[in-house]
């Protein structure tokens, strides 16, 4: 496998200047939007920050590959709650709030799995009705 | 006369002691301050924590300039470091301001590149879902959520650099999120959203998982349009097509390529026999005898619909397996009963074939042949009510904090069938 470019100061210094800004915009837009709050751009943004701290203390420890890696997952996070923020929008504006959940957080395992057990129960409660009214059948000739 | 430095170099000289240093980390403080004079957006607020910051550093350092010794020293110069890269970071997102884009620029052949293309995917197919507003089954959201949470795990892989697992997990969940697409747009008789780019750049080895997605979904999309012709032999043989297609990327990911080409090949197999089975089957919307048909094809489409509820109680079995592992306390006990149902469930509905089968050639009525069918049927309703016994024990275990002990369960079910 090649091994990865060092990148220059000048460099880290861009992305996490580009990133830091992305995320500050994106935070901000998320805590003034009133219609919805998604906790999956929620923890977007968490683990951004999260990216980003370790990128600033890599930078600081010397390590300016691993600053630089750690500033572009941070951006696939933030960038990833953009969008999700955005099409939310479009959807508050143009559509009926009626938004396509995407997090688990707020789908409790426990419904679905109800749910399932519930399907198959019935699934076998038809194969046990069919096999009465077999045995029905028979017992009447 | 003594030795007497030029003026210019002692100047310079003096710009590199700490306490130099220092003040121009304050002036350029000053400078940033002004920059955002008046301001009350996002971005300013982003510099003055950059501010705050750089003032933690300048009082750190001067703390530390106080103290003559090599140790202080290095760390009040580092501070005065940090300061004003802060700094400088913030005059760069100030001046980034008013340039239109400035992203970070991934390479194509990066696995940070095709993350962004998972998620910009899984973005275009919410917005088509919800734009169109499509009914999306449980079982096709769950899929959609799995998507998220393996563009997530995918990051992590990346952060802690499994890079080649990392990328597998990109491509297994673009492919996923192709599959739960095309399932979309069958429930609900439309096409959604185009994602053919996702394949642009993906791996060699996913073209063949390609190729068979793309084979056993337009027979799909074949049979939702002609629903008459989907017989359940064409069904139960396109449902297999798409477990062994959801298998082999799963092995995908693991990069268990040997399976791969396995699953993939029986994949390839089961959708070109429900392609010939869908091509010979004539168009009808009856299955009773008075249409036309003999008793024995009657006995033949009923033993497919047989199999058929096998095939999509065992799918209902794993997805139910899947959703509890690593989330229920009791999860591979609850698992262990599932399995149990699923194999009393498959007995029950093959005894009952047998039954009927054995029902449709003993019309000469002979009292020992009836003797067994009654056995027969017998042992169908036993297994039958053993699938339910170990469903029930699964629920206990995975949704009751008190459920009923075995033993006991096995008496109330029974005690249920006999009233009923």
């Amino acid at each position: 496998m090649a091994t990865k470019q060092q990148p220059s100061k000048n460099q880290v210094k861009e992305r996490l200047a580009t990133v830091e800004l992305a995320l500050a915009q994106l935070t901000d837009k998320f805590n003034s939007t009133t219609y919805r709050q998604n906790e999956l751009i929620s923890s977007c943004i968490e683990n951004a920050r999260n990216e980003l701290q370790s990128a600033l203390d890599s930078l600081f420890n010397g390590k300016t590959r691993e600053s630089f890696d750690r500033a572009g997952t941070a951006w696939l996070y933030a960038d990833f709650g953009r969008q999700i923020l955005e099409a939310e929008a479009v959807e508050h504006i143009l559509g009926e709030s009626d938004y396509l959940e995407l997090s688990e957080i707020s789908l409790p395992w426990e419904d679905t799995a109800a749910d399932l057990l519930y399907q198959l129960e019935q699934k076998i409660l038809l194969l046990r009705a069919d096999i009465k009214k077999l045995a029905t059948d028979e017992s009447k000739q | 006369m003594p030795f007497k430095l030029p003026k210019k170099l002692l100047e310079w000289l003096k710009q590199r002691t700490p306490e130099a240093k220092i003040d121009q980390l304050v002036s350029t403080i000053g400078q940033v301050n002004e920059l955002i004079q008046g301001r009350e957006d996002a971005l300013s607020a982003l510099v003055r924590k950059h501010i705050f910051m750089a003032e933690e550093d300048c009082n750190a350092a001067l703390v530390n300039s106080k103290f003559d010794n090599k140790q202080n020293n290095n760390e009040c110069l580092r501070r005065i470091e940090f300061g004003l890269f802060r700094l400088e970071l913030a005059k760069q997102q100030l001046n980034s301001e008013q340039k239109e884009s400035c992203l970070p620029n991934f390479d194509k052949g990066t696995i940070e590149y095709r993350a962004l293309e998972l998620s910009g995917a899984i973005i275009k197919t919410k917005m088509a879902i919800e734009f169109n507003n499509c009914v999306v089954s449980e079982s096709s959201k769950l899929q959609l959520v799995g998507i998220v949470k393996m563009f997530n795990q995918a990051i992590e892989l990346l952060k802690s650099n499994q890079q080649d697992k990392s990328r597998r997990l990109i491509e297994a969940g673009l492919m996923l999120l192709y599959i739960a697409k095309r399932e979309i747009e069958i429930e609900n008789h439309e096409s959604i959203v185009d994602l053919s780019e996702i394949w642009k750049n993906s791996t060699r080895e996913s073209q063949p998982i390609r190729q068979a997605t793309e084979a056993s979904y337009n027979l799909k999309t074949a049979c939702s349009n002609c629903p008459s012709q989907a017989t359940p032999k064409v069904l139960s043989r396109l449902d297999d097509a798409t477990e062994k297609l959801h298998r082999a990327i799963d092995a995908y990911s693991k990069a268990n390529d040997d399976r791969v080409d396995e699953l993939i090949s029986t994949s390839l197999l089961q959708t070109k026999l429900a392609a010939e089975a869908f091509q010979s089957s004539p168009a009808q919307d009856n299955i009773s005898p008075g249409n036309g048909q003999t008793n024995e094809q009657l006995g033949e489409r009923l033993s497919d619909e047989i199999d058929n509820r096998i095939s999509q109680f065992k799918t209902q079995i794993l997805v139910l397996q899947r959703l509890v592992t690593n989330r229920a306390t009791q999860d591979h006990l609850a698992n262990r009963r599932l399995d149990a149902a699923d194999k009393y469930h498959q007995a029950a509905a093959n005894m009952y074939r047998k039954a009927l089968a054995a029902k449709d050639n003993n019309q000469s009525d002979s009292e020992l042949n009836r003797q067994q069918l009654r056995e027969t049927i017998e042992k169908a309703e036993t297994l039958a009510r053993s699938a339910t016994i170990d469903l029930e024990f699964a629920r206990n275990l995975l949704l009751k904090k008190s459920g009923l002990p075995y033993r006991e369960l096995i008496k109330r079910i029974a005690e249920d069938s006999d009233e009923s």
